[in-house]
């Protein structure tokens, strides 16, 4: 209520709300093709960084060493981004239930059992496949159902040791 | 064909098209194929000036220097000395919006998340952003969040604390922004995602 009190209103017409409802533009059906293109020229590239990040992230969590989580996070958080522009969309799933675990190893310092590494090195093995290329999720709701249940207990070990503590 | 219909799908076309000719963008992000994936996808929105940056230090450098009308920002730009921070992106775009005197403070910004666990879109928001957009970003929302930004300016909030568009302004049409999870039962509200 106090902001309220303390700010105020103010008008803000810069540069791009100028420039950018200037005619000439692109519509949208426009940059969609041409963001088609884009992504499709990016494929291949995407595909070999997809490869580089997902084989060492596979490797650390079958030979689990947590001192190399946050080395871990950075190679989940790139599978992540790139599985979704792959249109492997179970792999961005399941690379992020990978990031949460490794991120709570990294930053607060949680314990990850080798067990429940390699859970996550084989989820990311499943979905790698090219049988599991595509937005429907639905056939693989159990195995997604399991890694959140994983990735809940290893992030709440955190607040159980925040309490402990 | 009439004379008045040929007029109206002009004016269509215009008010469904955006031209970021003259525009100069930034994309901070630690991620060397999302610069490259939002480079591609700006030009091709028709933009021809994308600066582009892996960490803060470069993205002020940037800002002060290059002509920048918009910044992407993710929400885990690195900055020295905190690699492994989630939201040092979110802080970066906070202090630029609370700098009274920095000449880019009232851009339009956008932030980009990989994850919204630690950092909650709300949290993103409050930084004055003006969208928060999940990762992957589909191209077409992109463009969708440009253009809404373009037509439909909201007024900006000045106080101590906070500088960034009013948040009771709220956009009526979410289709388009994608969930952060497809599994998730809680995912990000689409209300949420707007500033």
């Amino acid at each position: 209520m106090s902001e309220a009190v303390n700010g105020r209103l103010v008008s803000v017409k810069t540069k791009f709300h100028r420039e950018a409802v200037r005619p000439g533009g692109i519509n949208r059906s426009g940059a969609n093709m041409s963001s088609a293109r884009s992504v499709e020229a990016l494929k291949a590239q995407v595909e070999d960084r997809l490869e580089a990040s997902t084989e060492p992230l596979v490797a650390l969590l079958r030979d689990w060493q947590a001192e190399r989580a946050p080395q871990g996070c950075d190679w989940a958080g790139q599978v992540r981004d790139l599985a979704g522009l792959a249109g492997l969309h179970l792999l961005t799933e399941v690379a992020m239930h990978c990031f949460d675990c490794l991120d709570a190893v990294a930053i607060d310092g949680v314990v990850l059992k080798p067990t429940e590494a390699a859970v996550l090195a084989d989820a990311l093995a499943f979905a790698r496949q090219d049988m599991c290329r595509g937005s429907d999720l639905e056939p693989y709701r159990s195995l997604l159902q399991d890694l959140t249940t994983l990735s809940n207990r290893v992030v709440a070990r955190a607040e159980q040791d925040g309490v402990a503590r | 064909m009439p004379v008045e219909y040929v007029f109206i799908m002009a004016l269509k076309f215009a008010e469904d098209s955006v031209n970021l000719s003259e525009v100069g963008f930034l994309v901070a992000d630690p991620s060397d194929l999302y610069r490259e994936l939002f480079r591609r996808l700006l030009y091709g929105f028709g933009a021809r000036t994308v600066h582009e940056a892996s960490e803060a230090q470069t993205a002020a450098r940037l800002l002060n220097d290059r002509d920048v009308d918009f910044l992407i920002c993710a929400a885990d730009l690195p900055r020295p000395g905190h690699e492994r921070s989630q939201r040092s992106g979110i802080d970066f775009v906070r202090a630029i919006r609370l700098d009274k005197k920095h000449v880019r403070r009232s851009i339009p910004m956008v932030i980009t998340m990989g994850t919204a666990r630690r950092v909650s879109v709300g949290q993103a928001r409050d930084c004055g952003a003006n969208f928060v957009l999940s990762k992957p970003v589909a191209p077409v929302v992109l463009y969708d969040r440009i253009n809404w930004i373009a037509r439909k300016a909201r007024p900006f909030w000045e106080s101590d604390t906070y500088y960034g568009p009013d948040r009771r302004f709220r956009e009526d049409d979410h289709a388009g922004v994608p969930k952060r999870r497809q599994t998730d039962g809680h995912a990000v509200d689409l209300e949420d995602t707007d500033v």
